[in-house]
């Protein structure tokens, strides 16, 4: 028994460390947040920037703390790393509006970047989240489940619970299919965006490689295959080549 | 030809066979005849003294009145591949002197342009060795025709001018000249610093260098993306060709496949002027013309008048937008749409006629005012400004002010939402903060958690189906009925013996053999008597042993009913004696 309290207590100060820990972290976070905002009023994106960035890194992560990244990054003329950012932003809020508004206009300012878009019954996957789609899927297949289960239970309950198993049966294989698009879309595959002010995209994996179209900052491209130093992509006009990889910023699933 | 074929082909194979057959004496005689007085003689020679880069020429060594021992030696030449094709041998006899030459080609292809010497090559011949003259080669760079000498393809890239703007857009024709051969794969141009746009081809014929060419022009139209001397191409393609110098048994030759490559291009890309900027300048670079008008004129407020802007001419149509009208402020303006007309296959020139539907809101207004367009015009090298006059209006007052009803016909005007001008402002608040961790889908407690509602399922439909089986069969339930009896009141007769409580003991001993006995034994329990262990339990394969112990377990709760006296020691001994039978009987087949 006494043994067994000691575990409790060491467990007790074990998660109330972590409390204190995590809440001095998003302090400071709020603190160099408000820094980085002061920064980005005066015009000064460059520092702006690097200092979201610096948060980013060093921890947890908010729509907000990448939004900002990605209107510092724009402002001081690096539209591939804001494009990065709103992406990123995008994955944690998929509906927020001004964070679509954002990589929208961001897009919009970098030529031909446009990878091909997703068909438009496709593009509802998008409204929610991967978590979102995932803790749907989860309570509606774990109901199921249950009246299944109870109907085993209570066999008087079969007819009673019929008409509700159908349809949350139903629900469960539509949300099974949508977080099977989810996952196609956000984790399979990789995409990536030119963070340079020209990236020449070659024929082969070296140096020596002919030169085979140039992208400017900002342009988005499928990653086909990643060797080495050197990514394989594909744009949106289906050409394929070769560049650095240091010349991208990779994002895993689809634009 | 062989000496042997040669004299085949004078005489016909009839007549060869039978003036074999005739006797060969007579050949020995005439061969014998026959002498070779020349002298052994080396040459080499070029097909060509001068190709282009992507060509190859054919190196001819002939050795004559004499037969090499073994092939040529060709000395090493740097930046020349060298490969040997074919030999051939002929023999002929003229005027009954035999003479016989042996050739050796061999398909010279260089790696650079340049100008290359082969040196003598060493022939041996009869044990004494003989040399060639020296032989020079001149490769020029790809597609640079050498003077007076026909080509039998190769590219050209040609431009209008060498100077260009930034964002002027411009045609760029890729040339392919032919005589003959076939196209392998379309013309490759690496576009560093501009952006190419779709390719327009036709073809026709075209006299170069007193040669009628086959003409395939690649036309796309180009836009430089940044200031300075730059290089564009060269253009590359894949071009299959027959080549002459090698050919299979029937004759027929053989395709060779060539890589052409044109000259690059040097390009001077000028910036736009940053002086003389005009304030409506928004990015149009060609020469262009404008028209503006608008209807109705006569309207009431809040009625739509649909105002037009035709822009004609020449140059980048992708960046024409309408300007911006900033004195239309007592109107409200709706987003306008577009339609270009391309008057060439490019996209180079044409028509863009924009519609926008204003409505004024006031019946002060009386004018539609005008507004300016300004390009640049890349060949004056100026911007120019068009000013469009403003249209008189006659705005009546009414109570009513209907929308207009829009006749959207592209995206910008279908979106609800205007094109947005600038980026929505920074968050002020940092919101909640939460680790980019993994998505949830693929954490180890996640997907764990979704097999407990399914293993819960499971184990229900397998009680589920254990519940109907034990439904079926009365025996097993009973079966598991009275186990748990006896694990139940055991404790109980422990307790009985320890209180002493002889009398409930004995009552409940019997009671519970009776239970076991009847389930063993398939029997209502109350019909378990001492003469059913004898009769049933036989049969049934109970040991001797155990229907003695069984005996004696009834006999004494019969006693125990008519004098209950037992100590706690004894009703200990007595409990434990059940539970072995309990035990044994559970051997007892049912």
């Amino acid at each position: 028994m006494r043994i067994q309290c000691a575990g409790f207590y060491r467990t007790l100060l074990a998660v109330t460390t972590a409390l204190v820990v995590t809440g001095n972290a998003a302090g400071s976070a709020e603190t160099d947040f408000n820094q980085a905002n002061q920064l980005y009023e005066k015009g000064q994106y460059g520092p702006a920037a690097l200092a979201y960035k610096k948060i980013a890194d060093a921890g947890p992560v908010s729509p907000a703390l990448l939004f900002n990244e990605g209107n510092a990054w724009f402002k001081a003329g690096k539209v591939g790393l804001a494009i990065t950012a709103y992406r990123q932003a995008e994955n944690l809020d998929p509906r927020n509006p001004d964070i679509k508004a954002n990589l929208r206009f961001a897009r919009d300012q970098v030529k031909d970047s446009h990878l091909s878009q997703k068909p438009r019954w496709l593009r509802w996957v998008s409204f929610l989240s991967l978590n979102e789609w995932s803790v749907l899927f989860s309570i509606s297949s774990a109901g199921w489940f249950v009246l299944l289960g109870l109907r085993k239970w209570k066999g008087s309950l079969k007819n009673t619970f019929s008409g509700y198993t159908a349809s949350l049966g139903l629900l469960s294989l539509g949300l099974a299919a949508a977080l099977g698009l989810a996952v196609q879309q956000r984790l399979v595959g990789k995409t990536s965006v030119v963070i340079l002010p020209e990236a020449v995209i070659r024929r082969g994996p070296y140096e020596e490689s002919q030169s085979y179209f140039t992208a400017t900052d900002g342009t988005e491209f499928v990653v086909l295959e990643e060797r080495g130093d050197w990514v394989e992509v594909m744009d949106g006009s289906q050409r394929i080549g070769w560049v650095p990889r240091k010349e991208l910023n990779i994002i895993r699933g689809g634009a | 030809m062989s000496y042997q074929y040669w004299l085949t082909d004078l005489l016909g194979a009839a007549g060869w066979k039978s003036w074999r057959l005739r006797g060969s004496g007579l050949l020995a005689f005439c061969l014998a005849s026959l002498s070779l007085q020349a002298q052994v003689t080396v040459s080499a020679s070029l097909d060509r003294a001068s190709i282009s880069m992507g060509e190859s020429a054919t190196l001819q060594v002939t050795v004559q009145n004499g037969s090499a021992d073994g092939s040529p030696q060709l000395p090493p030449t740097k930046d020349l591949g060298v490969a040997a094709t074919r030999t051939y041998q002929q023999t002929t006899i003229v005027n009954f002197q035999l003479s016989s030459t042996q050739t050796y080609n061999y398909q010279l292809t260089p790696v650079k342009p340049g100008d290359f010497i082969i040196k003598p090559i060493t022939v041996i011949a009869g044990g004494k060795s003989y040399f060639t003259s020296a032989l020079r080669l001149q490769v020029t760079p790809a597609s640079q025709a050498p003077p007076g000498v026909p080509k039998e393809a190769f590219l050209k890239l040609e431009v209008p001018r060498p100077r260009v703007y930034v964002g002027e857009p411009f045609p760029l024709d890729i040339k392919l000249y032919a005589l003959q051969g076939r196209l392998i794969e379309e013309p490759q141009l690496p576009d560093a610093g501009f952006i190419i746009g779709k390719v327009v081809k036709h073809q026709t014929h075209e006299n170069y260098q007193n040669q009628s060419y086959n003409e395939l022009t690649y036309r796309r139209m180009a836009t430089a993306t940044k200031p300075g001397k730059t290089q564009l191409g060269p253009a590359t393609m894949a071009f299959a060709m027959v080549d002459t110098t090698r050919a299979d048994i029937f004759g027929q030759f053989a395709q060779k496949t060539v890589t052409l490559v044109s000259e690059p291009i040097t390009l001077q890309v000028m910036p736009l002027p940053a002086t003389n900027v005009p304030s409506s300048f928004a990015g149009a670079i060609g020469n262009f013309s404008i028209r503006f008008w608008a209807g109705p004129t006569n309207v009431a407020v809040g009625d739509p008048i649909t105002v037009h802007v035709q822009i004609v001419g020449q140059g980048s149509f992708d960046s024409l937008t309408l300007p911006e009208q900033t004195e239309w402020r007592e109107f409200k303006v709706y987003p306008p749409t577009s339609t270009a007309l391309a008057a060439d296959d490019l996209g180079l020139s044409g028509t863009n006629s924009f519609e926008q539907v204003v409505v004024p809101q006031n019946a002060e207004i009386t004018q539609l005012a005008g507004f300016d367009f300004s390009f640049f015009n890349p060949t004056a090298g100026q911007y120019r400004t068009v000013r469009m006059p403003s249209i008189p209006i006659l705005v009546r007052a009414s109570a009513a002010t209907p929308q207009p009803n829009l006749s959207v016909t592209n995206k910008a005007a279908s979106s609800e939402r205007p094109a947005a001008t600038e980026i929505v402002h920074i968050k002020p608040d940092l919101g909640m903060l939460a680790p980019l961790a993994p998505p949830l889908i693929l954490r180890g407690w996640f997907i764990g958690l979704q097999f407990l509602a399914p293993l819960a399922w499971i184990a229900l439909v397998l009680r589920r189906r254990n519940q109907e089986k034990l439904a079926r069969n009365p025996r097993l339930q009973r079966r598991r009925q009275v186990a748990r009896m006896i694990r139940g009141t055991l404790p109980d007769l422990a307790r009985m013996a320890s209180s002493g409580a002889v009398e409930s003991f004995h009552a409940t001993a019997f009671r519970l053999l009776q239970e076991k006995l009847g389930e063993r034994l398939d029997l209502p329990a109350s019909a378990i008597t001492e003469a059913v262990i004898d009769e049933r339990l036989r049969h049934a394969g109970a040991q001797d042993s155990l229907r003695a112990r069984l005996h004696e377990l009834f006999q004494m709760f019969n006693q125990a009913r008519y004098a209950p006296n037992s100590s706690t020691a004894e009703l200990a001994g007595l409990l434990s004696k059940i539970e072995s039978v309990l035990t044994d009987l559970e051997r007892v087949k049912g």
